[in-house]
C-alpha cells in the first residue's frame, strides 16, 4: 500500500480513529507522512470545533430589525421580503399595459374617418 | 418555548433575543457577507415563526434553528449565484475567542484560528456550507443533506473536498513557502 492509495481516506479520520482496514492500519503505523497528515486533519477539526464557541460581533440593531420584520409579517402568513418589490413591479407592468392600450384606442379613434 | 408555540409573540421575541447572535454567526459563516447574513437571519426567523407548531422538541431549539438557517442560506446563495459572482469579504471581528492557558499556546491557537477563518472564507460556498455545518455545528450528514437539498453521499464528498482544501490552505501552503524560503537562503 502507498500513501496515495490511502490519501482519500484520511480526511474522514479527522473525527476519530474510524475503521481502517488491517492493511491500511499497518501502513499508517509505519508511515510518518500519513501520520502527519492525520494529525493535520485532527488539528483542523479541533480548531473548527473550538470555533463553535465563538460569537461574531452582530449589528446592534439586528434583534430589533428581526422583530420588526415579524411584526410586519403579521400573525398570519408572513410576507416575503420581495413581495413588496414584486407588487410594485406588477403594478408598474399593469399601468404600462393600460397606458399602451389607451394610446392605441386614442390613435384608432383619431384615424377613424368622419 | 411552549408559550411561543401557543402563539405568544412576546415569547417568540424572547427566543429571538436569546438566539439571534448564534443565528447571525452561523449565517455569516455560511454566506461570508454582512448584508447576506442579515437577510438570512430575517428569513430564518420568519420561517421558524411560521413553522414553530411543527417543532416537536425531539431536538434542541437551537439545532432546529440552525437547520432552518442553513436552508435559508443555501436558498439565498443559490439565488445570489444566479445574479453575480461570489466575492470575498474583509476580516470580521470575533468577540469571544476561546481562551488558552499559556501565552505560547494562546498565540498558536490564535494563529491557527485566523488561518482557518481565512481558509474557510476562501472556500466555494457549497463546500464551506458542508464543512461549517459538520465540523463547527456538529450537524449529521443526513441533516446537512436535507437542508442543503443534496444527497447524503454528495454531502460526504463535499465534506471530504472541503477538508482537503482547508488542510492545503492552512498547513501545506505554509510548509511549501517555508521550504522555498529555506532553499532561497
Amino acid at each position: 500500500m502507498r500513501c496515495e492509495d490511502l490519501a482519500a481516506r484520511l480526511p474522514s479520520l479527522a473525527e476519530g480513529p474510524g475503521s481502517l482496514e488491517p492493511d491500511e492500519l499497518h501502513h499508517v503505523e509505519r508511515c510518518l507522512r500519513c501520520q502527519a497528515d492525520i494529525a493535520r486533519y485532527r488539528r483542523l477539526r479541533r480548531a473548527m470545533v473550538a470555533m463553535g464557541a465563538e460569537r461574531l460581533a452582530v449589528p446592534p440593531d439586528l434583534a430589533a430589525q428581526v422583530i420588526a420584520g415579524l411584526d410586519e409579517a403579521g400573525p398570519g402568513r408572513p410576507r416575503h421580503r420581495s413581495t413588496g418589490r414584486r407588487a410594485a413591479y406588477l403594478g408598474g407592468l399593469a399601468a404600462a399595459t393600460a397606458a399602451g392600450v389607451g394610446g392605441v384606442l386614442v390613435l384608432a379613434n383619431r384615424r377613424r374617418p368622419a | 418555548m411552549v408559550a411561543a408555540q401557543g402563539g405568544d409573540r412576546g415569547a417568540f421575541d424572547a427566543l429571538v433575543r436569546a438566539t439571534y447572535v448564534d443565528t447571525y454567526t452561523l449565517a455569516h459563516r455560511l454566506t461570508g457577507d454582512d448584508d447576506d447574513a442579515r437577510d438570512v437571519v430575517q428569513e430564518a426567523y420568519l420561517r421558524a415563526f411560521r413553522g414553530l407548531r411543527r417543532f416537536r422538541g425531539d431536538a434542541q431549539f437551537s439545532t432546529w434553528l440552525y437547520r432552518i438557517t442553513a436552508n435559508c442560506a443555501s436558498t439565498h446563495l443559490g439565488r445570489r449565484r444566479r445574479h453575480r459572482h461570489e466575492e470575498l469579504d474583509d476580516d470580521l471581528p470575533v468577540d469571544d475567542p476561546r481562551p488558552a492557558h499559556d501565552p505560547v499556546g494562546r498565540a498558536e491557537h490564535a494563529h491557527l484560528r485566523d488561518r482557518v477563518h481565512r481558509a474557510l472564507r476562501a472556500l466555494p460556498p457549497r463546500l464551506r456550507a458542508v464543512v461549517v455545518l459538520r465540523d463547527i455545528y456538529d450537524l449529521s450528514h443526513e441533516a446537512i443533506a436535507a437542508e442543503l437539498g443534496i444527497s447524503e453521499s454528495a454531502a460526504k464528498v463535499r465534506l471530504h473536498r472541503a477538508r482537503r482544501k482547508l488542510r492545503d490552505d492552512v498547513f501545506l501552503r505554509d510548509e511549501r513557502d517555508g521550504a522555498e524560503a529555506t532553499r532561497a537562503v
